[in-house]
């Protein structure tokens, strides 16, 4: 395992993430922390796909394609539009 | 030997990037600032950690297309979202905290209807007023 040590990093960083998403004053701050969240995450799996099978990778970019359609619903819900506008 | 010499280099300083990145989402004051500290995170971490896994895996297996689509497809979306969060935080309310001038309000006041009367509007940008306050935006 020579993958521990940046594992662990990243844990630390998603850490730091959820703090902003526990104490940000507004839905936006909330959005953004919850966006780094997921590529962070992203991360993870990646290096953990190099030490096990090959589907966690798939994994990762499905997970990415989700984040992404998340944060584009929301801020449509912000701005006060509909989806198809 | 070499290769994964490079993809080890990599990894690490796409996981210090991405730590430096979450410090600076605790840091900064505000959330056009905080957009910054995403990218770094977005685009700096993973990416790099991405190039990594391209030089690290066994060449002639899917691993290294999986993660060149990977990179592509962070590139293509993480402005696309940043630039979308970022107006919509605008148009919701939430404003900078040391602005000095606002330039997207007065593109919002003249496409759409104003709360105050013309008149008013009219003298108030005269008199060099910069639309510093919540009350234009309280029709929603």
């Amino acid at each position: 395992m020579t993958y521990e040590i940046p594992i662990y990093i990243l844990l630390a960083a998603s850490g730091l993430c959820i703090l902003r998403i526990s104490r940000g004053p507004s839905i936006p701050d909330r959005v953004i922390a919850t966006d780094a969240f997921v590529s962070i995450i992203i991360s993870i799996m990646v290096l953990l796909s190099l030490e096990t099978n090959d589907f966690l990778m798939d994994i990762a970019i499905v997970y990415s394609v989700l984040g992404f359609l998340g944060t584009i619903a929301i801020s449509k819900y912000l701005e006060g539009k509909k989806i198809g506008e | 030997m070499v290769n994964e010499m490079i993809g080890l280099i990599l990894i690490f300083a796409g996981s210090i990037i991405s730590f430096i990145g979450a410090f600076g989402l605790l840091r900064f004051p505000d959330i056009y600032c905080r957009t910054h500290a995403q990218t770094v995170v977005n685009v700096g971490g993973t990416c790099l950690i991405l190039l990594g896994v391209f030089f690290q895996a066994p060449f002639f297996s899917l691993y290294p297309v999986k993660s060149i689509l990977l990179i592509i497809f962070i590139f293509l979306t993480s402005p696309v979202g940043t630039h979308a969060i970022a107006r919509a935080a605008y148009k919701s309310g939430v404003k900078p905290k040391k602005l000095h001038e606002d330039e997207l309000g007065y593109k919002i006041m003249e496409n759409e209807k104003p709360l105050v009367r013309e008149k008013d509007y009219e003298k108030l940008k005269q008199s060099g007023y910069r639309f510093r306050k919540r009350r234009f935006f309280k029709r929603r």
